[in-house]
């Protein structure tokens, strides 16, 4: 069965390539996006079959390269990222039927064919098996991803942001370029890269870490190379900004667990620190930024940045815990991580595909000139919502249980015998809790400045829903997002099953006590009603305790009822307290004013505004405020107001940086004169140097 | 001194001792007899709080002036537990001035609309109540008896304190009343 899944889906993906280059659209498109769909569920099952249990495809095929044969196959840390690229995949492909409608036809054959393309590279960078294959495959993806961006060819801005985004990613091959040579010297399939890693010595062990850290922080968007994200994502048409921001990133951090972790597994005790306050950094500047931002895909791209961040200290956790002989915690770290990887994908997809929609029925993504969209785009607005929520981690939406779990294991961090590294750990635990917070307020920001209040522009004012299509790529994605949100339980084995033997024991029947069948130390747990449900739901229960011991017992389960139950009631209160008095409905108190200026709401800018005044050491930003000459323009000249915050690494780093490497150039201009005498002195003096050296 | 507080003032080229004059007595034991009474009905009736809003409906300001008069420390209203509050969600009646402009129609109305059960309504100095010299303009919606249901009307232009301060002891008597 799962020996045809997997050609089947490479198949079909080749096949929508040749459909959408070969038919006109629509009916080109919509059959190549449709097949693109049926590949991506195609990949989800997959992926639950092996995770399942059942055997996953192997493939060995003898191309004649010097490297040897390349394999593919299907493991289950691949199979729950193939669940995950499936599920986006076929919903995104769905969206982007209505979000390409009313783009130029020669565009959209191409663009469908580069995003089959796409699709198909993801797929094979999840089963390749081999490090050949691998950097094959996970090249065609940088390529195919610079190209997917480049919708709108005609604005220069998206070919520089798209350009940016190779660039930094090339520079990432090199560096993996680099580990893999080291880690192949005895053949380059995985068991191989493995023995290998596992015999390096020590200055160079920590070399491939941390040229591994680097290649695949580069796709991840890690502290010093994130600059590539928050350009490129608004760039991108927004099915391909999904796909960037839940897959593609998140495949540098597949990188890391599959390579750095598990080719190295003997790590040195400073690493898993290091990659730690390399995480909370990242996650702490970027939520910041986020909340600067008033381009909608913008604030969700340095969000991603944030999400990555908490996620790669998560991962330094499970590399100390590990260093430290601790398997269990490492594997609860892991687990953490992971988890987090899949509700942040399935809640970042949705908000970038309900950021298209806003987007395609506004004409805008700027907060300040959004607003009063509820009414008119309620799927979106829901969407959205249900996104925000998750994203910022609320009770009892996905998000919530995974940054929790991620929390939780760092309170685990005293387990370590190391002060130092209990020290980084213990900080950058306090960093990550302030990140979580500042991450509601970005996100509380998002939704009631850009969705609801009254239109503040003539796009808001006129705003349509999106199309049939959009809204059901939407309601694709909410689907998952919701389950693994109130059945957790259900969906964390399928995690540990991923993750189980990358750094540590399974840890299932740590992390959700079999409370529907044998308790034993958690009868205490029955006693209180934990094990409701016994018998309507399979597994061991839906109770989670993410860290040993009975230091935090949580169910999103129960809350659901809980909270469920407490809406009820207070409903029901307020219709018997109304019963008792006489009820008149009277509008919201103005001020006696009966029209009020959309723009005098509150807007994203004024929200974000305390923060830019107390972080301002930081943010250094400028406000620019232009006032026009009365006497050229007549005296009625508009004021313009402009903010600036250039985020702190192309700030300090990037731009002295290109500065020094414009200097350079312009000194060696010097030598370029165009003078054919010189040039033929220059290689005059090169032919006496190869002399004089070959004679010394 | 007394529970009430109340002393005679010191008017300027006056010395301390010198008997005041008839007239000022006579008002004064007026507005203390009065506040008296006003206090009594708040502490009975709205447990020592009774909370007014003010809207001036196109006044020309004296009835303002008359208002404001009420807080200064010789008849000192927040001493009987009566405040001018600004939100209409928080208050018990409404003071209105002015012949109320047709601008000031719909402001009217809706702080009406937005102010809780039960809820007075009074009408200060003569515009309110008639028009005064403005009624039957084209411009005016006024008097306010054809907007709302008037409870009291304070006539005077503009009515002198003790005048509003009769009138609140009128509006305090209805609600009295409404309550037997």
């Amino acid at each position: 069965m799962t020996g045809i899944l997997l050609p089947a889906i490479l198949g079909l993906d080749v096949v929508a390539i040749a459909i959408a280059l070969g038919v006109r659209p629509p009916l080109g498109r919509r059959v190549a996006l449709g097949l693109l769909a049926i590949g991506g569920i195609l990949a989800a099952t997959l992926g639950g079959f092996v995770l399942a249990g059942s055997g996953g495809p192997g493939f060995v095929l003898d191309t004649g390269l010097p490297t040897g044969a390349l394999h593919v196959s299907v493991d289950p840390l691949g199979a729950l990222f193939l669940i995950l690229a499936g599920l986006l995949t076929a919903a995104a492909a769905v969206y982007a039927d209505g979000y390409l409608a009313h783009t130029d036809a020669g565009v959209v054959r191409a663009h469908v064919a580069v995003f089959a393309l796409l699709v198909a590279a993801i797929v094979s960078v999840l089963v390749a098996a081999d490090g050949v294959a691998f950097l094959f495959a996970w090249e065609v993806l940088a390529w195919s991803a610079y190209l997917a961006v480049i919708l709108d060819i005609d604005d220069p801005r998206v070919g520089r942001a798209a350009f940016l985004m190779l660039a930094v990613s090339e520079l990432g091959t090199a560096a993996l370029l680099a580990a893999f040579v080291v880690l192949g010297a005895n053949g380059f399939t995985f068991p191989a890269m493995i023995a290998r890693g596992e015999a390096l010595d020590e200055p160079v062990r920590s070399l491939v870490f941390w040229a591994l850290v680097l290649g695949f922080g580069a796709k991840a968007g890690i502290m010093p190379l994130q600059l590539w994200l928050p350009e490129a994502h608004p760039a991108a048409p927004s099915h391909v900004s999904a796909l960037l921001s839940a897959i593609i990133v998140e495949l540098g951090l597949y990188g890391i667990v599959r390579f750095a972790f598990a080719a190295l597994p003997t790590p040195e005790i400073w690493w898993g620190p290091a990659l730690t306050a390399l995480g909370a950094v990242t996650a702490a500047v970027a939520i910041l930024w986020a909340l600067l931002q008033n381009d909608i895909k913008r604030v969700l791209a340095y969000s991603t940045i944030e999400n990555v961040g908490l996620i790669v200290a998560a991962l330094g956790l499970s590399e100390t815990f590990r260093a430290a002989g601790l398997a269990v915690l490492a594997a609860l770290a892991l687990v953490a991580a992971l988890y987090h990887v899949s509700t942040h994908a399935f809640g970042k997809g949705v908000l970038f595909l309900a950021a298209g929609s806003v987007d395609h029925g506004t004409g805008t993504r700027d907060l300040d000139r959004l607003g009063g969209l509820t009414r008119p785009m309620p799927v979106t607005s829901v969407a959205m919502l249900l996104g925000v929520l998750s994203v910022a981690a609320i009770a009892p939406f996905a998000g919530f249980l995974s940054e929790w779990m991620i929390l939780e294991t760092f309170l685990q961090s005293p387990a370590v015998p190391l002060l130092g590294s209990r020290l980084v750990l213990v900080a950058a635990g306090a960093v990550l809790a302030l990140t979580a917070a500042t991450a509601v307020l970005a996100f509380a920001r998002l939704f009631a400045t850009g969705f609801v209040g009254r239109p503040r522009s003539r796009g808001a004012h006129d705003a349509v829903e999106a199309p049939r299509s959009m809204r059901f790529g939407m309601a694709l994605l909410l689907g998952p997002l919701l389950a693994i949100g109130v059945l957790p339980a259900l969906a964390l084995p399928l995690v540990d099953r991923a993750a189980a033997g990358v750094v540590g024991p399974s840890v299932a029947m740590q992390l959700i006590p079999p409370l529907f069948g044998n308790a034993g130390p958690y009868a205490a747990l029955v006693a209180i009603g934990g094990a409701t449900f016994r018998g309507l739901l399979p597994g061991n229960g839906l109770v989670i305790i993410p860290a040993p011991g009975l230091s935090t017992i949580v169910s999103p389960t129960y809350l659901v009822l809980f909270e469920a139950g407490f809406v009820v009631l207070t409903a029901l209160g307020v219709r018997a307290i109304r019963r008792l008095g006489r009820d008149r409905r009277a509008p919201a108190w103005g001020g006696g004013m009966s029209w009020r200026h959309p723009a005098a709401q509150y807007t994203a800018t004024a929200y974000a505004n305390p923060l830019r005044l107390i972080f301002a050491a930081l943010f250094r930003s400028k406000a620019l405020l232009s006032v026009p000459d009365p006497a050229a323009s007549g005296g009625s000249g508009a004021l313009e107001y402009e903010q600036q915050a250039p985020p702190p690494l192309e700030r300090e780093l990037y731009a002295p940086l290109l500065r020094s490497v414009s200097w350079f150039a312009d000194k060696f201009k010097v030598l370029q004169s165009g003078d054919t005498n010189a040039y033929v002195g220059y290689i005059l003096l090169v032919v006496v140097l190869i002399v004089l050296l070959r004679v010394l | 001194m007394s529970r009430t507080g109340f002393q005679l003032p010191l008017l300027p080229g006056r010395s301390p001792s010198e008997p005041p004059d008839t007239q000022d007595r006579t008002r004064a034991l007026e507005a203390k007899g009065a506040s008296e009474q006003v206090g009594a009905r708040v502490r009975r009736l709205f447990g020592g709080s009774f909370h007014l809003r003010h809207v001036d409906a196109g006044s020309c300001n004296a009835c303002e002036s008359e208002l404001k008069a009420l807080a200064n420390p010789y008849y000192d209203l927040h001493r009987l537990g009566i405040f001018i509050e600004p939100s209409p969600r928080h208050a018990d009646g409404l003071i209105v001035t002015g012949p109320i402009t047709l601008p000031m129609r719909e402001p009217l109305l809706r702080t009406y609309e937005a102010m809780p059960e039960p809820r007075l309504v009074i009408a200060v100095g003569t515009c309110a109540c008639t028009g005064g010299i403005f009624a039957g303009s084209e411009l005016v919606a006024g008097p306010l008896e054809r907007l709302l249901p008037v409870d009291v009307y304070i006539p005077g232009c503009p009515p002198s304190p003790l005048t509003l301060l009769h009138g609140l002891l009128l509006a305090l008597g209805r609600v009295e009343e409404a309550r037997r």
